[in-house]
């Protein structure tokens, strides 16, 4: 007769080595996260900007009227003190967190001039935005304008969530001024949904993996380079929207935009993680990842093998880890999504990006000729967040073991 | 067979190189990122963070709820348009 505790201890001495080390690793991450959460909060939180006086020219000085709001008085000569105009704060979520902006509005109902005051966006990208002086694009406009991208304003090529996210928040500010200093009514219209080409290019590219991942599916190799190039082209070089750390960091911070203005991170993010908390398969990097696709493209043209060190191979999978574990600390930390986004693929699908992510693509794209996906394999932060969820998922089964399905076997 | 296994050695050897090339510029693109934040951060506050996500973003306070009460009046003439400027006796005329 076997007692339990006769099968405990068989198991665990079944248990290999790296399965420990990786359960350890999981709890010391958890707790790692954790920690960095509470300091980004209470370290690195976010302060009401002050009133800026350049923003409602002649002030001379400001008056708060409630926080986030202020009044621009100018002292006259005889002691008495003219309103000027009001200032109002405001935010909207963007690409990699919230941008916060200060606008200024005149007593007529004109926008005086508008400061991004705090943004957590990918630098190369938000340096489009003050490249451009899109803010300069709101000044003397009425505060009751609609806003909106493609009619009264146009969005920054290459930076449109971030000018989406700007316009959004002068909305905000302008509207609320307007009611409450000007006392005109806003017809406040709802947000329209935005669903188009990529939103409807990912559901097609989730329903093809589901079908292709069947084991008797016929077409399984046709299907797979159908959905990569589709990924490629329209995920990466059209919508440049391929899945990176920035999107795991903005979850862990709470900063979710709104879902009218951003389906697809909806729908990537929470499809992915559904995918494979649900059904322990990652639809996403071996079907459509874009950067993925962009490797093996290469590598089918330069007969790529795989390889893998066989001396460094522990070395290089943990290091892998460490890297997307220190990333998402880092972003943790300092209230930044975006920051520790070491991915390249904004380098390669919109040509824009720091100098060293340029050499570390080239280097990358060089050896996929050669070596099958290098970047996937070594350095890419989704790769041991997947497989984090795949190890925890795991060890909940063991602690609560259940009926074992089909669909419970990994690919 | 020996040769196959060099080969193979010298391309260990190779990707290794590559890809802690590759792993130290990622480390300097993260210590870069996070001194440039710590630069531009004005001073580490201790207050609570504001959590982004909403269109009014300032969370209504019992000030703000009826804040035309709480405004302390100026006894001031009051400008319409930066340039004209209206005397509030001659407007009671």
């Amino acid at each position: 007769m076997i007692t339990s505790e006769q099968i405990k201890t068989t198991n665990s001495a079944k248990k290999p080595r790296t399965d420990v080390w990786e359960r350890r690793f999981a709890i010391g991450a958890i707790l790692l996260i954790v920690a960095a959460w509470i300091i980004g909060n209470y370290a690195f939180a976010v302060e009401i900007p002050s009133c800026d006086l350049e923003l409602l020219p002649g002030t001379t000085s400001c008056r708060t009227i409630e926080p986030g709001m202020y009044e621009g008085i100018r002292e006259e000569q005889d002691g008495s003190q003219t309103v000027i105009g009001w200032e109002r704060v405001a935010d909207a979520p963007g690409y990699a967190g919230s941008v916060q902006v200060l606008v200024g509005v005149n007593p007529a109902g004109q926008i005086t001039g508008v400061k991004v005051v705090n943004q957590t966006e990918t630098p190369s990208f938000y340096a489009r935005i003050e490249d451009t002086e899109f803010t300069g694009n709101f000044a003397n406009m009425v505060v009751t304008s609609p806003f909106q991208i493609g009619e009264d304003i146009d969005a920054v090529s290459r930076a449109t969530i971030t000018s989406r996210a700007i316009t959004q928040a002068v909305q905000a500010a302008s509207y609320t001024l307007a009611e409450q200093r000007l006392g005109l009514q806003v017809a406040r219209e709802q947000k329209p949904i935005i669903f188009g080409l990529p939103e409807i290019t990912l559901i097609a590219l989730y329903a093809a993996a589901y079908i292709g991942h069947r084991r008797n599916f016929k077409h399984k190799k046709l299907v797979r380079w159908a959905t990569m190039i589709t990924g490629m082209v329209i995920l990466g070089f059209v919508s440049n929207g391929p899945l990176t750390i920035a999107h795991f960091n903005s979850l862990l911070m709470g900063f979710w935009p709104d879902w009218q203005s951003n389906l697809y991170w909806f729908l990537l993010l929470g499809g992915i993680l559904f995918v494979v908390t649900a059904d322990n398969k990652n639809p996403y990097c071996q079907w459509f990842c874009p950067f993925g696709a962009a490797q093996e493209c290469l590598g089918a043209l330069g007969r790529a093998k795989y390889i893998h060190p066989q001396r460094g191979r522990t070395a290089l999978k943990w290091i892998q880890r460490i890297l997307a574990l220190s990333a998402i600390m880092l972003a943790l930390v300092l209230r930044n999504p975006g920051i520790s986004s070491y991915e390249v693929f904004g380098t390669l699908f919109a040509f824009n990006g720091a100098s060293v992510q340029w050499v570390v693509l080239v280097i990358i794209l060089l050896m996929s000729m050669f070596i099958r996906r290098p970047w996937c394999n070594f350095l890419c932060p989704i790769d041991p967040i997947v497989d984090f969820i795949h190890a925890v998922r795991r060890w909940i089964k063991e602690l609560w073991p259940v009926r074992k399905t089909k669909t419970d076997m990994p690919i | 067979m020996a040769s196959k296994k060099n080969k193979n050695r010298y391309a260990d050897i190779v990707v290794l190189i590559l890809v802690s090339l590759c792993i130290a510029l990622i480390g300097i693109y993260q210590i870069q990122g996070a001194v440039s934040v710590l630069i531009t951060q004005p001073e580490p506050t201790l207050t609570r963070a504001i959590r982004p996500g909403s269109s009014g973003f300032v969370p209504p306070t019992r000030e703000s709820e009826d804040f035309v009460g709480t405004l302390i009046p100026i006894p001031t003439v009051v400008t319409l348009t930066p340039e004209v400027t209206v005397d509030p006796e001659q407007e009671d005329n």
